[in-house]
């Protein structure tokens, strides 16, 4: 019992020292866990906080509550300029006292203490102690404290691992406090504390810096490539042809506005951008397009998408291009106008080689079977032959004569023979050729034009058109038939609907006529109506008198009833000299 | 027994110097001038002929649909038939060929090419016929 006691008695004795040593390590210990807060926390908030001014404040203002019992009137955290030179930035200041009867301290004007301002750009530690004895004493000094009646003043250099930042300044005006190196060595602490927190700022603002940089950069690089794309995309929508970009699965990556245009046209339906062509089906286009995104080579595939439309597709093959975009590129271009104009050649030349061709049978075949079975051959028959030879012999040579004069019109090698003429006289001249035939078919032929008519052009020309009309009119005229030709000045009526001043003539016959459904076939080259088979003709007949009263500036009309009869109008104008300069540039 | 060749061609000095050669070379003659009156000509016969020629470029139903036709009936389809004509490009004749008639004289022709011809084409039909 006596042990426990005594035990107590001196745990008593001992705790009652120790508590007043407790409560000091108490408070010492919870001055060092704010420290430690401040350490933390606030280091962090400094270096991340995006408005530092206001980090340093709250910073400067944790240190004052920390410091209050040191009475401290004035924290100052000044920023140099980087690199040092004669700026002072006062980031912050905390002053907790505002003095009525000194100075007022709330705005350090460290820019009015030159010494302090030099020492702290400096580097130096400037410890100001109006009591110390421990101050170097220098002139300079106590003038500075005498001046501005300040009781301490420690001024402690901000360093960064790289430079010299700044300087943490605190500062006791009214009150005197014996700093100890212990809390000096604390206050240390703060100043390095600012001075890593600067600089990770300061490094993570350069680091951001630079992503701002960067982000600048590639947004005006980026800028200047939708730029240019669109450059390419008004470039590519100007082209007449299509084009069409397919990526490696055979998506659709580009396809310009004529493209678009020709496959709606086509299928009646819009194509997207990113829609898969190569495997749509339903269409031959697709099969087409298949064709050539799977080609390796390149190729070209001519086809019909639709009624009077010829496609020509080319690809220039998968090659491997440099960034591996394995893209198919596919242009297409409207060759109507080519493969029909090389259609109708081909026709116009196998027309031309069977009507040769013809006539040329006909007169080997009649020639063989006159040589060979002459004897058997009853004397009508032998006629026959005789007479369908020299007919058929005539035939290829007017046959030969128009296909050249057809050439010539064509590769517009025709010379004119611009004068004046009289068409009465030509057409007397071309009505005495033909008497022969006229008597043989025992036709009427009047002509009932009196005036005399004087026009500008050439003659040779004007009597071949004539000779055409009226070669029709006797062909297609029965015997005993009639033809009636007239003239007038025109200028009206309905084949001068321009009113120009010119002549009409009329070339009527009371023939066969023509079918209503061949009129408008009337002046196609080699045209023959069905209907008149059993005559020979070349068919080029209208065909030239049109081209050639074109090449005067006028025109040829017909008007027809089937079995009663054919009416020719052939209009020549009036031409004037320039207009004459005109048509022979035409020609 | 005579043999009938139906000649089917729309110019008549054509038609009327290969009847002379045929006739002159015992074959009885019958003609039509186009496709259209040849398949009426062929309905009026009681006896269909030994063999057909036609031309090709003929107004109302040219050469190859009278073909078609010709072929594709029961009555007509084994009659042996040739294409005579001035259309003489390899298109043409190709074109002949995919038809099914492999037997094609150009025109102008010599007399013994189209005789020779003839005579293949009835001895080619008798053998058929067995």
């Amino acid at each position: 019992m006596k042990e426990l006691d005594r035990k107590e008695n001196f745990a008593t004795k001992i705790t009652s020292n120790n508590s007043t040593m407790i409560e000091k390590l108490k408070d010492e210990i919870k001055f060092r866990l704010r420290v430690e807060k401040i350490f933390g926390d606030i280091s962090t908030y400094l270096v991340f906080s995006s408005d530092f001014g206001k980090a340093i404040d709250y910073f400067l203002s944790e240190l004052a509550s920390l410091y209050h019992e040191f009475m401290v009137d004035s924290f100052v955290v000044c920023l140099f300029d980087e690199p040092v030179n004669d700026e002072i930035l006062i980031l912050g200041w905390n002053s907790e006292r505002t003095l009525s009867h000194k100075k007022d301290f709330t705005k350090f004007p460290i820019q009015d203490l030159p010494w302090l301002k030099q020492e702290l750009l400096d580097g130096r530690e400037v410890i100001l102690d109006r009591a110390s004895n421990s101050l170097k004493d220098t002139m300079k000094e106590k003038t500075f404290i005498e001046k501005f009646g300040i009781e301490s003043l420690i001024g402690l250099p901000i360093f960064t691992p790289e430079y010299l930042a700044g300087a943490l300044i605190i500062i006791n005006l009214t009150n005197y406090y014996n700093w100890q190196e212990q809390e000096i060595r604390t206050l240390r602490i703060f100043a390095d504390i600012l001075g890593t927190s600067i600089y990770r700022k300061k490094t993570a603002e350069t680091l951001s810096k630079s992503r701002d940089y960067l982000k600048e950069q590639v947004s005006r690089k980026t800028k200047d490539l939708l730029a240019e794309k669109k450059r390419i995309e008004l470039i590519l929508n100007t082209i007449k042809n299509g084009v069409i970009v397919l990526d490696i699965e055979g998506k659709t990556t580009i396809i310009n506005d004529t493209a678009k245009n020709y496959f709606s046209k086509i299928l009646q339906k819009e194509i997207p951008e990113g829609s898969n062509l190569v495997l749509s089906t339903g269409h031959p286009i697709f099969d087409t397009i298949r064709d050539l995104f799977m080609s390796h080579e390149s190729k070209e595939i001519t086809i019909k998408p639709m009624k009077g439309m010829h496609l020509q597709f080319v690809s220039e093959g998968r090659k491997f291009p440099v960034m591996s975009n394995f893209e198919t590129i596919i242009e297409f271009r409207n060759v109507t106008r080519f493969i029909e104009f090389d259609n109708m050649r081909k026709r116009f030349i196998s027309t031309v080689s069977h009507e040769l061709r013809t006539p040329i049978t006909v007169i080997n075949q009649s020639i063989s079977n006159f040589e060979r079975y002459r004897k058997r051959l009853p004397e009508e028959t032998q006629t026959k032959l005789i007479s369908s030879i020299s007919r058929n012999s005539q035939l290829l040579h007017e046959l030969i004569e128009d296909l050249l004069l057809v050439s010539r019109i064509d590769e517009r090698k025709l010379k004119f023979n611009w004068q004046e003429y009289s068409p009465n006289e030509i057409l007397a001249d071309v009505l005495d050729q033909l008497e022969p035939r006229r008597k043989l078919k025992d036709i009427m032929i009047s002509n009932s034009i009196n005036d005399d008519f004087e026009l500008i052009g050439d003659p040779k020309r004007i009597a071949q058109i004539f000779r055409i009309i009226l070669d029709n009119s006797l062909k297609y005229s029965n015997d005993g038939d009639s033809i009636f030709i007239d003239g007038s000045d025109s200028n009206f009526g309905p084949y001068n609907p321009q009113k120009i001043e010119g002549i009409l003539m009329k070339f009527s016959d009371t023939g066969i006529g023509i079918h209503e459904e061949d009129l408008p076939k009337l002046f196609n080259r080699f045209f023959r109506s069905t209907l008149v088979n059993h005559v020979s003709g070349s068919g080029l007949g209208l065909g030239i008198a049109k081209e050639l009263i074109k090449l005067h500036d006028g025109d040829i009309f017909v008007e027809s009833k089937f079995g009663e009869g054919t009416t020719v109008f052939l209009f020549i104008p009036k031409l004037s000299k320039e207009k004459i300069e005109e048509l022979n540039d035409m020609i | 027994m005579e043999r009938v060749i139906f000649v089917v061609e729309d110019n008549p000095d054509v038609l009327f110097n290969i009847q002379i050669t045929l006739e002159a070379n015992n074959f009885k003659v019958i003609t039509a001038i186009n496709g259209k009156k040849a398949i009426k000509t062929l309905l009026e016969r009681k006896k269909a002929p030994d063999l057909i020629i036609t031309d090709i470029m003929m107004p109302e139903m040219d050469g190859y649909e009278f073909y078609q036709v010709i072929s594709n009936d029961p009555k007509w389809k084994n009659i042996p038939l040739l294409f005579l004509s001035a259309l003489a490009t390899p298109d043409d004749i190709r074109f002949a060929r995919i038809l099914g008639v492999g037997d094609y004289i150009t025109k102008p022709f010599k007399e013994e090419v189209l005789l020779e011809m003839i005579e293949k084409k009835l001895n080619e039909a008798q053998l058929s016929e067995g």
